[in-house]
Order: structure tokens, then sequence, then C-alpha cells
């Protein structure tokens, strides 16, 4: 090592906490301090009082029970009479009560199409239908930095990029100099797509994600420097998938649509797990095509919470949880079969979110949870030898050489690097198995420092969080139950993967978002991300302003 | 869309989880990082189980005992001290444990939780090293490590009125500059990786009738007027407990100071499990009694639980009882002390440039009342005037007890020999083990008896 490469480290050591400090934090803030739209989108005026009634939401729902969105109090109207939803053709009403609905004098069976001037009769009354036609507003808040924080984001990877190559073997490094190149000019290409083409306006989820991947990739750099060239494709695929998610979500038409598309592919792929899987780690969830290699169940994530998601209407008319209890229940169980625990606890706690979205009913959600309890214990009572696979936990350093060995291991390095880490290359954990996949946080918050680490889980916080704030704003059902689900997903897998290895919670083995090494998981955590931008109001409002101004 | 918005508490319980969970993790590494970057397998700090680059480990009069370097360093020049501190200094693989440079080597390499293991300037240590200073003395380990000799054992010496470890020796030990092939089946090395003085468990035998006798003083009043007949052999139910001769007629400090087992078992028999159990446990049995960052091996009771003969068993230290010798040497202390005892410590210091931090820990550990400590010092005393003989002893007064410990099948016995000094010069608790050695008074009191001669030459 040079000395110049030595004076980099030790400043590094330094300048990171106080780097990714400021991106978690302008994320956070930024992301915290957007508000959701005050909009009203439409008007329904009851014709023979003149009250007016705001529509104040894209997916409505009509009728006398409380939590309807328009409230029309009077005996002749069902508790949810009908939903209002914005489609591509504009509004459309649809009937879930049995009431008589009918849009200028003509009765609706199942759905119509609302124009603006358009007269609605509900439960006898008379309403009159105008569309809002200014351009939404209050939507471009003051949301900058995304430029500044890009540029130093890019000198940031290139310097930790640079002083990670030092210690890679010299046949490696062109390709690990390269991938370190693609992934500066990936985010600037994204950066430019996004700004130019689509518009957006903040660009705080990209900017933390592209934070953790550059922090992944060059860690993986320093265990070595050999799949960093995979790792980055994985990436680049990622991110394009990003962007397609992004674009599909736009029209809920097509995702409702696609769902059961979705259900069944999913199923297909577990179905082939099963039948073709490799076993890796103890766990049979990998399939293996030559040199092709994927987790089946990191892809299902993104499958299984679309497929679990609807719009508005579908959600009120459909009350009925079972086609999608018998869809989880086979997936889960699949996991179980490949002995993949971690997966499978994954897959419940985004199970539960869903199904607590969709259906309200707490009580049922209870009994659930009571048989998947009662369930587990069934199993341990079978297979006893389950429970052995956790006798370590809390307990690391009693079992340090056989079942403990990972877990110490972990505890040793992340105490060794302190609060600011040993250095960029420094660390030692890279020798113990899996430490770029299940161990990877005890890797970073070694050569990085535990507050490094502790800001990389807050950015998951922080997107849960994100969607606590924004669900009430979303512009349909089907955005607001995807974002939830990813959000509580991304962290609980981060909250497993992390406290797992440092013996806090069981270690089950799985990975950790946009860091560990693994193409499926990352290409399932962007796609994640996507879901939960779905909820930023200036996200398919800014470009609709835009479709709005050409039609004129 | 109210409906839907208003059902989020699933993420709130996932957030929950991780705050939960991040903050029991921050406690845990806030208060335990210092002990997980002293494992020995961390390749920061340790090549092949050995601290590169550490500070040195002095003895109490800074007589050096191991010296780093980058490559693991070396230890003292005398072979027999390089033996006798073995085990308190540990090996060059690591092996041992329990050496000061692996308890203490979050302090030898100057670890701190804001920058790591690593200063700075990306160095351990950076120029300066730390420096222990134990409490113990080389001269008393190199004393105690030639009068064992070949002989598997372990002597611990304690300053009752400082808490000092002053000595703790094990054997078989070896030469950490020129270590032996040790194979894991050879009974010869068998233990040799444990420090029998701080980890070692051995069944006590006679010595345990100090605490049988504190008990008594503690809960029968008119004790030390009683007599008590042995006729050799005493029976309870099925089984007895038998005496190596007839006793005859004798009180209560005669029957301590000939060891008389037929008395002990009725005394035991008339406490009841649960005093005596009390009375243990005040003294620290079945609890880890810390020496600093680690604690002795837990002595272990269980008279709660036993009732007739293996109640008056363990009344004479045999049942299910097991003694480790640190904790002896500090029940010991605690006697002559007036049945308090000094928390004992084995850091008396670290430097660092010029700079030095006290490794004492203050407090006492409550383990007999001042009464019933006194009259055992009387008990004690009597044992060696009338029974051991002072001659050993360098001239001071010392009080003490023997113990022959039957370990079962065709052994040999383990003599047990443990004591204190009654000399303001010369404060010193002691307990000696020899497994397998035979009679306690002479076998294990020789070896106390060259140790208290060297403390005193120690401590003068
Ligand atoms: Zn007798």
């Amino acid at each position: 090592m040079t000395d110049m490469i030595l004076i980099l480290t030790q400043v590094l050591r330094v300048l990171s906490p106080v780097f990714i400090g400021a991106v978690v934090i302008w994320c956070a803030v930024s992301l915290l301090r957007e508000k959701k739209l005050d909009y009203i989108y439409a008007t329904l005026v009851d014709e023979g009082s003149g009250i007016c009634f705001p529509v104040r939401y894209l997916e409505c729902s009509l009728g006398r029970s409380a939590s309807c969105d328009i409230l029309l109090e009077l005996p002749t109207v069902s508790r949810v009479e009908a939903v209002l939803r914005h489609t591509k053709e504009g509004f459309r009403v649809f009937r879930l009560g049995k009431g008589e609905i009918a849009i200028g004098g003509k009765p609706v069976r199942a759905s119509g199409l609302l124009k603006d001037g358009d007269t609605l009769t509900v439960g006898g009354l008379s309403f009159s239908f105008s569309i809002n036609d200014r351009v939404e507003t209050g939507v471009v808040a003051k949301r900058r930095g995304s430029f500044l924080m890009l540029l130093l984001l890019s000198v940031y990877e290139l310097l930790t990029g640079y002083v990670a190559i030092a210690g890679v073997k010299e046949e490696l490094v062109p390709s690990c100099a390269m991938a370190v190149l693609l992934l500066v000019l990936s985010q600037w290409g994204y950066f430019l797509y996004a700004k130019l083409k689509m518009h957006q306006i903040g660009l705080e989820f990209e900017i933390g994600a592209f934070t953790l991947c550059g922090i992944g990739i060059c860690n993986l750099i320093t265990a070595g420097g050999s799949g960093v060239i995979t790792q980055m494709v994985a990436y680049l695929i990622g991110l394009v998938g990003y962007c397609v998610v992004l674009w599909f979500c736009g029209d809920t038409d097509r995702t409702t649509k696609y769902r059961y598309l979705a259900s069944a592919a999913a199923l297909v792929l577990f179905a082939l797990n099963l039948a073709l899987g490799s076993v890796r780690g103890g766990s049979k969830n990998w399939i293996v095509i030559g040199s092709f290699q994927f987790q089946p169940s990191e892809l299902v994530k993104m499958l299984f919470i679309f497929a679990g998601a609807a719009t508005l209407e579908r959600l009120l008319s459909n009350r009925n949880l079972l086609l999608f209890l018998v869809f989880s229940t086979a997936c889960i169980g699949s996991l179980f079969l490949m002995g993949d625990f971690g997966t499978a606890v994954i897959f419940f706690v985004t199970f539960m979110v869903i199904a607590y979205m969709r259906s309200g009913d707490i009580r049922a959600i209870a009994l659930i949870l009571a048989v998947a309890v009662l369930g587990a214990l069934l199993i341990i009572n079978f297979k006893p030898y389950i429970v052995n696979r956790f006798e370590t936990w809390g307990h690391a350093f009693d079992f340090a050489d056989d079942r403990g060995y990972q877990q110490s291991r972990t505890l040793v390095a992340v105490a060794s690097g302190g609060l600011i880490g040993t250095g960029i290359g420094v660390g030692r954990l890279r020798y113990v198995v899996a430490s770029t996949t299940d161990l990877v946080f005890g890797m970073v918050a070694e050569q990085w420092g535990m507050i490094v680490g502790v800001l990389i889980l807050s950015f998951f916080a922080v997107l849960c969080c994100y969607a606590i704030k924004m669900r009430k704003g979303a512009k349909s059902a089907f955005y607001a139950i995807t974002a939830c689900a990813s959000a509580a997903l991304l962290l609980f897998q981060a909250t497993l993967n992390t406290f797992g290895a440092l013996d806090v919670l069981p270690f089950t083995g799985v990975t950790l978002p946009f860091i560990s090494r693994g193409g499926s998981s990352m290409i399932s955590s962007f796609a994640l991300l996507a879901f939960i931008k779905t909820l930023s109001p200036s996200l398919y409002s800014k470009r609709r302003r835009v479709a709005h101004e050409n039609d004129l | 869309m109210k409906t839907i918005s208003k059902r989020f508490f699933a993420l709130l319980a996932v957030l929950a989880l991780f705050v939960g969970c991040l903050a029991t993790f921050l406690v845990k590494f806030a208060v335990e990082a210092d002990a997980w970057v002293a494992f020995p397998g961390n390749g920061h700090l340790y090549s092949g189980g050995v601290l590169k680059n550490s500070g040195a480990i002095f003895d109490r009069t800074g007589r050096v005992l191991k010296y780093g370097s980058e490559d693991g360093g070396g230890y003292n020049d005398s072979e027999e001290i390089r033996r006798a501190t073995l085990h308190v200094v540990g090996d060059k693989t690591g092996a041992i444990a329990t050496g000061a440079q692996t308890i203490f080597g979050s302090k030898l390499s100057n670890y701190n939780i804001f920058t790591g293991v690593y200063g700075l300037d990306g160095s351990t240590n950076g120029t300066d090293a730390t420096d222990l200073y134990l409490t113990v003395d080389a001269e008393i380990e190199r004393a105690a490590y030639k009068a064992l000799g070949n002989r598997k054992g372990a002597v611990a010496v304690y300053n009752y009125k400082t808490g000092e470890l002053l000595c703790l020796v094990s054997t078989p030990t070896f030469d950490p500059e020129n270590p032996p092939e040790i194979s894991d089946d050879d009974p010869k090395w068998d233990g040799v990786y444990l420090n029998r003085a701080t980890n070692g468990l051995f069944a006590p035998g006679s010595i345990f009738k100090i605490i049988t006798s504190a008990a008594a003083l503690e809960y029968i009043p008119d004790i030390e007027e009683r007599e008590f007949t042995c006729t050799g052999s005493y029976e309870i139910g099925p089984d007895k407990v038998t005496c190596p001769n007839k006793h005859g007629t004798l009180d209560f400090k005669k029957a301590m100071s000939v060891s008389c087992n037929c008395t002990y078992a009725q005394i035991a028999l008339e406490l009841g499990g649960d005093k005596l159990q009390k009375v243990a446990e005040r003294a620290g049995y079945n609890s880890a009694i810390s020496y600093g960052p680690k604690s002795f091996a837990t002595s272990k009771v269980d008279a709660k639980s036993a009732s007739g003969s293996l109640l008056a068993w363990a009344g004479i230290g045999q049942h299910t009882d097991l003694q480790n010798p640190a904790h002896m040497a500090v029940i010991l202390g605690a006697i002559a002390n007036g049945g308090r005892a000094k928390n004992p410590y084995l850091l008396e210091r670290t430097e660092r440039g010029g700079v030095s931090e006290s490794g004492k820990s203050s407090g006492e550990l409550d383990m007999f009342s001042s009464g019933v400590a006194e009259k055992l010092q009387e008990m004690l005393r009597y044992n060696v005037e009338h029974n051991y003989g002072s001659g050993r002893f360098a001239g001071l007064t010392v009080g003490a007890k023997s113990g022959t410990a039957e370990v079962g099948g065709d052994k040999e016995n383990h003599a047990w020999f443990a004591g204190y000094v009654e000399e303001e010069s010369c404060p010193v608790a002691f307990a000696v083990v020899v497994e397998n050695g035979g009679a306690g008074s002479s076998v294990a009191g020789d070896v106390a008896g060259k140790v208290v001669t060297a403390c005193k030459k120690a401590l003068a």
C-alpha cells in the first residue's frame, strides 16, 4: 500500500460517517417534509339542496358508512354504495351496493364512465358532476439538492472505490475499476432520464439506494473483487426494472389486469424451484441453468405484493381474503419446503400487512396469527431439529467454534470497527463464510464503522415512515398497499439480516437489501423501492400535467 | 381511501421491532464491545492467538512477565518464572483462554469504542503501548511452582487486606518459549490449558468443614459446650460415615482439629440442608466471584435438596460439593479479615505514556458475621498449634485446615490445605490443592509452608 492510499483510508474513516449521514438526513428530511396532495379533482353537487361534495382522492367511496370518503347519510343509501375511481378514460363509477345508480338517467349495472357535466343518481338523489380542470398545484414543493448530492456521491464512490481496488489482486483490478465507473455513470444516466424525460422532482429514493449500492459494491471489492461484474449487471437490471415498474404502475387498470398473471407466475416459479432447485447453505432456494443462477423467492417477493394489492372498488366489493390466503399459504409453504425459514417469515410479515390493509378485520388477522403460531409449534413438535438451529441464539460466544461461529465473528468485527470503522479494505470478517451476504452488515460496520451501519439501517426506517405518512394521499388503494407492504418487507428483512448476524434475533441467513451480494436480491429490492415511490404525489401528476398541456 | 389509510398498524409493529432490536444491540455494543474485541479469534489484534504489537505485562514489583512486539513478543528470562506464570499470563497460541494477555486484551491493545482497534493514524496502539501491572508476585509464583513440582495442582494466594491476588499457579505447566508437543489424550498433560487456581473445581473434602463449622456457630447456640462421641463410624439408615480411627469423646474445637467425620455428619444433620446452604451461599458458593473482567469457576454446594446420608456427606465436603481454589483462599481471607473479603483483583494498574490508571476493585464481599469469623480464627489457629505444627510456617502465626478429598475409584485422594497468616506485614490467605496427592496436611501442607515462607520474604 502506498502512503497515498494509507492516508486516504484514514481520511475516509472520518469522512464516511459525515457524508453518509448527510445523505440519509437529506433523504429523511426531504421525504418526510413532502406533503400529501391537497387537491379537489372534481365535485358532486346535490341538485336538490345545492350541497357540494368534493372528490379529494382519485379513488373515492360513496355511502352512508362513516368510513366513506363521500358521506351520504340517507336511509336509501347502502353502507358502501359505489366507488368513484379515476382511470385512463376519466372517472368511472363502480356499483357496489344494491341500490340503483344512474348516469344521465341511464342505469349503471357494474360500472359506467362519468363525464364532466353528467348527472349521477344515487339513492334517489341527483348530483351534477364537474371535473376540476385546473392544473394540480401545490405538488411542486421546494425539493432541491438532488444534483449536489449525486455529485458528492460520485466523488465519494470514486474515492472509496480507489481505496478498495488497491487491495485486490492485479488481474481483478480492471473489472473492479470498470464496475465503479459503471456505477457512477449509470447513476448520472438515471438522473438525466428522470429529470429530462420523466420530469421527476425529488430523487431521494434513488440517491439513497445508490448510496447503499455504492457501499455494497465497494464492500464486495474489499472482499476480494470476484463477482463484482455480476453484481454490477444485476444492479443495472435492477435500475432498469425500477423504471419499468414505475411506468407499469402508472395505470391501475393495467396492474389490475396482470394481477392474476403475477400470482400464477409466482406459483410457477416456486413449483420450478421445488422441482429443479439446488441446495445452498442448507436451503433449496436456487435455480441453476448453466452459468446463470437465481433465487426465485427473491423475484416472487415483488410478484407477491403486486398480486396482493388491489384498487379500492375491488377491496370493498370483495372483502373475502380466502383466495389471497390460499395463494399466500402456497408461497410460504413452498419456502418451508425449501428450508428457507428466514424468507418464509418475511413473506408472512408481508402477508399480514397486506391482509390487514385489505380486510381491516383485526379478528381475522388475530386468528391467522394464532393458526400460524400453532402451525409453527406443530412443526417444532414433529421436527425438533429445527429448534437446534436456534440453539445458539443469544449465546454466540458459547458456540464460538461451531454454530455460533458466524455470529461471534460478526460481533468481534463490529466491535473492532468501533464507531468509525477499521478503514475500507482493512476488514477481517471477509474470511468468514457468507461475509458478503448474510453477514454483510458486520463487514460494512467493521470497515465503515457503526455510525455508517446505523445510518444505512435508518434509510430503511425512513422508507417505512414515508409509507406511513404518505399512505393517506395515495392516488390509489393499490399504491397504498404495495408501498406499505414493500416498506414493511424491506425494513423487516434488513432487521432480520442485521440483528440475526449480531445475535439479537435468531440467525436465519437473509440478505440486506441493496448491499448484500446477490443479483436476484438486488433486482427485487429495486422493484420494491419503486412500489414505495408510487406514493409520491409528484410522481404521476407531473406527467399528467404535461399530457394535459399537450391536449390544449 | 379513508378506510384503508387507517390500517397501518402492521407497519408500526415492524418499525417498533426495528427500533427495539437496534436499541438492544446498541446497549450491548456499548457495554460489551471491549470484551468482544478481546476474543482470541480477532485477527485485528491477535496473530495465532497472541496479541500483536501489545504492551508488556509486569508483576507487582515490575518484573517483566511478557513483552509485546509485532510477532507476539517474549517472556521473562527465567525458565522457572515462565513456567510458574504461564497460566496467569497466557501462552503463545492463545490456548490458555484466561491468561491476562487475553482477558485484558482490549486494554493491552488500547481499544476504544470510538476509533475501534486502530487509532486515527491507522495503527494499533500508535507509538505508546499500554502496559499491564498485575498483582501477582513472580517470586511467590516461582516458590509455589517449585513446591508443586511434577504433581498436578494449584496454589492461590490472596492479600486479605487489599484484595490483591498474589499468586495463581497451576500445574502441569510448560515453558511458553519452548512449548512441548501435547497430544489431547495424554494424561500427563490433562487440563494443561486450564488455570486450576482460578478455573479448576475439585471435591473439597474436609476443608469444607470450615463452612459447616460456620453454620454451626451461627445456628447452634451451645455448639462450643457440646460433647460428641466418635466410635469410628456413624450410621445413617443403610449408609454410614466413617473416621480413620475412633476419636472417642471430643468437643467442637477438637472435632475440627482432628477432622472427625462422625461429629460433622451429626452437626450437618442437626443443622439441616437449608441452613448449611444459606451459610455456604453467603460465603460465595453457587455464585460467580469476579476478579476483574472474569470470574472464578463457581464453587458448588447442593445441600438444600439433600437429606439423610447425602446431607451428612455434603457437610463433610463430599456429596456434590465442588471447590475452586482461589475462592477457598478468599474464604480464608474473609475469616482473617473479620468476615468480610476485599474483592479479589488481578490487575493492579495500566500505564500508557506515563499515565497510569488503577485497576483496583473496591468493595467487599460479606461472607461471615464478625463473631463467627473470630471463632473460626481461633479454631483454625488451634488446628495449626495442635495438629499441623507451626514449624513449617517460618515462625508466623497461621490458622489453617487441611482436607483429604475422596475422588472415587482407586485414585489417590486430593490433598487440600487452606489457611491464612496472622501478621500485619504479611496478610495473606492461601489455598493449595494437589491432585491425587494423598493426605492433605502432609502433602499440601508442605507446599503451603514453602509458599508462606516465600510470601514473608516477598512482602517484607
Ligand atoms: Zn471421628
